[in-house]
């Protein structure tokens, strides 16, 4: 009996490695191989600029200029931080660093508050003219920001709401410098990509079963109760979505920041000290093409390393909130 | 996508119909019952109806939406287009506009020498592009949608461009290599520097002894040459795909084996119709994308003009453009929504 449970044994396994060498599954790892193959490449194309950028921050100035040394620096020392330094100088990072932080902190939790009250609107509410509403948030959503660029700056220059400013001051004021334009779009749903977020929150609403609203009907609740206490627990993971990407997108948004805060000598953000190296009025002597580039090189990594960060930790809500959003299917 | 969107919710509203007839006569039952017990007065009950009533609240939902558009966004509109029909002076505390009529619209499209070229240009590469990043992210979402190991580390570094990629970077990487080439530096380290996979010349070489023909050729060089861009391009319209393979049945697949389908038989004959919508959405995302993208040297020009304070012909531009798109997104939307398959339909 065991010497046959044995034989048995031997016999699958000889099965499993004639198995192992079969033709098909041959075929499959080699195509499987490819794949990875084809893929791993694709990534070293996608990382290829950060690391290439890295490494040469870290080559000190005579190295820069010396045409045998690539990537890997002759020497050690504190030269090698040179780049990092004159970057950081020019660009006074660590202030723009910190406006930057709240610029997007203020627009990205605005945006998500508003556009998810908005989108459930659109998705839990047949109201008249929904149809006509819905049609306009998708229209802004293809209108260019540049065609409204011009009469926006102006109207926030000479801003005169409900006429409310000239009551106060007796005229208009200007406030493109700052950090109000941002909060007014923002609160207000027209702000940098905010049709996207409601298209994709709507999604997700209309996903979520009616009889939530029900229950908190029957129990009493109001909409707004059945909303903030019932529909926004159960919207959070996509609400991260949304907030994650308002957040990234305007971080490295130049339209909106050039516009209301590219002449702002107050209120510094990365994006626009990013485009400050290439006028910085440096030496030839020093300042060669080939430092130049270094420095704006460093640059862009220290303005997208924040977000790097970011991504490694989110990087579950953002992949998943896109195919969740309900787009699909 | 709005098409698309029209489409999947007339689907929806006739189930919504369905349901909120249902919903509706038990919810006013209800409604009726509660008023009678719990409500004494009787003079405070509402004409309209329950429904009516909560579909009246919606209005409270998406006032931030219509605040912003009637207050900033359709008055910041038409402001623009009366721009596009004046002259601006900037007087103290305000500005004035002076009527000149379609002047600015004449001197863009008619004098202007760079911005019909651009327009153009842009549209030409454009339709490469979208065609190239579809097919380019088909292909890479249906790799990743085999079973092979690591597909959740490879779906996250693909979609990195997505949120790194954009704007101002984009912006910067191109200053590099403007510095560079303007700059004193032989051309071999430059390319180097500058992140050149590929010497330009010979991959144009190598396509050239295939005799193609010359149109041909160029695409396939520009394509290789904008590899970086299609890449980094593409990782959304990845994800939609890849989400989309996912939603497909594999039974599906399983009986058309059973028939006696192949791998490429099964590809078109059911994966293609099953994410042909997906098809649309992306495509119309790709064109948008492009056309609003930093980099683009329409909106470059626009820019270029609001940064030299030249308002009147910048808002004359935008609007061109934005008829330009439309017309194009429009078109896109009607021809490909023919070969859209629609399960439900």
């Amino acid at each position: 009996m065991e010497a046959t449970q044995k034989n048995f044994l031997n016999s699958n396994k000889l099965l499993k490695m004639r198995r192992s060498f079969n033709k098909r599954n041959l075929i499959e790892r080699a195509s499987n191989l490819l794949c990875h193959i084809i893929i791993i490449g694709i990534i070293f194309l996608i990382l290829y600029p950060f690391i290439e950028k890295t490494l040469t921050t870290f080559l000190p100035y005579e190295d820069l200029a010396d045409k045998t040394v690539k990537y890997i620096p002759k020497s050690f020392g504190s030269d090698n931080l040179n780049t990092l330094r004159w970057t950081i100088g020019i660009m006074d990072y660590w202030k723009a660093l910190g406006n930057t932080a709240i610029l997007c902190l203020v627009t990205s939790l605005i945006q998500v508050m508003v556009c998810t009250f908005v989108s459930y609107g659109f998705a839990r509410f047949k109201f008249p003219g929904r149809g006509i509403l819905f049609a306009t948030v998708i229209v802004v959503l293809m209108i260019p920001p540049q065609v409204i660029m011009t009469s926006l700056y102006m109207k926030f220059s000479f801003f005169n709401l409900l006429g409310l400013p000239t009551l106060f001051t007796g005229g208009t004021i200007n406030i493109t410098e700052g950090l109000w334009p941002f909060v007014l779009m923002s609160m207000f749903a027209i702000g940098f990509k905010n049709s996207l977020y409601i298209y994709m929150l709507n999604q997700f609403f209309r996903g979520l079963p009616t009889e939530i609203e029900e229950a908190g009907m029957i129990d009493g609740s109001n909409h707004f109760g059945i909303f903030f206490r019932l529909m926004l627990p159960n919207a959070v993971p996509m609400m991260v979505t949304v907030f994650l990407f308002a957040f990234s997108w305007q971080w490295t948004d130049n339209y909106y920041t050039s516009l209301f805060l590219g002449k702002s000598e107050t209120f510094k953000v990365l994006t626009i000290q990013l485009t400050e190296i290439g006028k910085y009025p440096g030496s030839d002597v020093i300042f060669t093409p080939v430092f130049k580039s270094a420095l704006n090189g460093t640059g862009i990594l220290l303005t997208i390393l924040p977000l790097v960060i970011l991504y490694l930790f989110g990087q579950k809500f953002f992949v998943q909130g896109v195919s969740q959003s309900g787009i699909v299917g | 996508m709005k098409d698309f969107q029209e489409n999947g919710s007339v689907e929806n509203l006739n189930q919504d119909v369905n349901m909120a007839s249902e919903v509706s006569t038990s919810e006013v039952q209800q409604g009726t019952i509660s008023v009678a017990i719990a409500d004494i007065k009787p003079a405070k009950r509402s004409k309209l109806s329950l429904t009516t009533r909560k579909n009246l609240m919606g209005y409270w939902f998406v006032l931030p939406f219509i605040l912003g558009m009637v207050l900033l966004y359709i008055p910041a509109l038409i402001e623009a287009f009366r721009y596009s029909i004046s002259t601006i002076d900037i007087v103290p505390g305000s500005y004035e506009l002076n009527y000149v009529g379609l002047d600015n619209y004449r001197h863009v499209l008619q004098v202007d020498p760079t911005f019909i070229r651009s327009i153009f240009e842009t549209t030409g590469d454009l339709f490469i592009n979208v065609a190239i990043i579809l097919i380019y992210s088909l292909i890479m979402a249906t790799v990743l949608n085999r079973n092979i190991g690591g597909k959740g580390f490879y779906r996250a570094l693909l979609f990195l461009p997505v949120i790194i990629a954009t704007g101002v970077i984009t912006e910067a990487e191109n200053t590099t290599f403007t510095n560079l080439s303007s700059g004193s530096l032989d051309i071999e380290a430059g390319a180097a520097i500058a992140g050149g996979l590929f010497s330009e010349v010979d991959i144009t070489l190598l396509i050239n002894s295939l005799s193609l023909s010359p149109e041909l050729t160029d695409i396939v060089v520009g394509a290789i040459n904008n590899i970086y861009s299609i890449v980094t391009g593409s990782g959304v319209q990845l994800i939609i795909f890849l989400a989309g393979l996912q939603s497909i049945s594999p039974t599906v697949y399983e009986s058309a084996t059973v028939e006696g389908a192949t791998w490429w038989e099964s590809f078109w004959k059911i994966t293609i119709p099953m994410i042909s919508p997906l098809i649309l959405v992306n495509m119309v995302y790709t064109v948008v994308d492009s056309f609003t993208r930093y980099g683009n040297p329409v909106m470059d020009g626009i820019f270029e003009l609001i940064s030299e304070a030249v308002y009147t012909e910048a808002a004359a531009r935008a609007f061109v453009y934005l008829v330009i798109v439309g017309i194009i997104i429009a078109a896109v939307m009607a021809i490909v929504n023919k070969f859209v398959f629609y399960e439900n339909r």
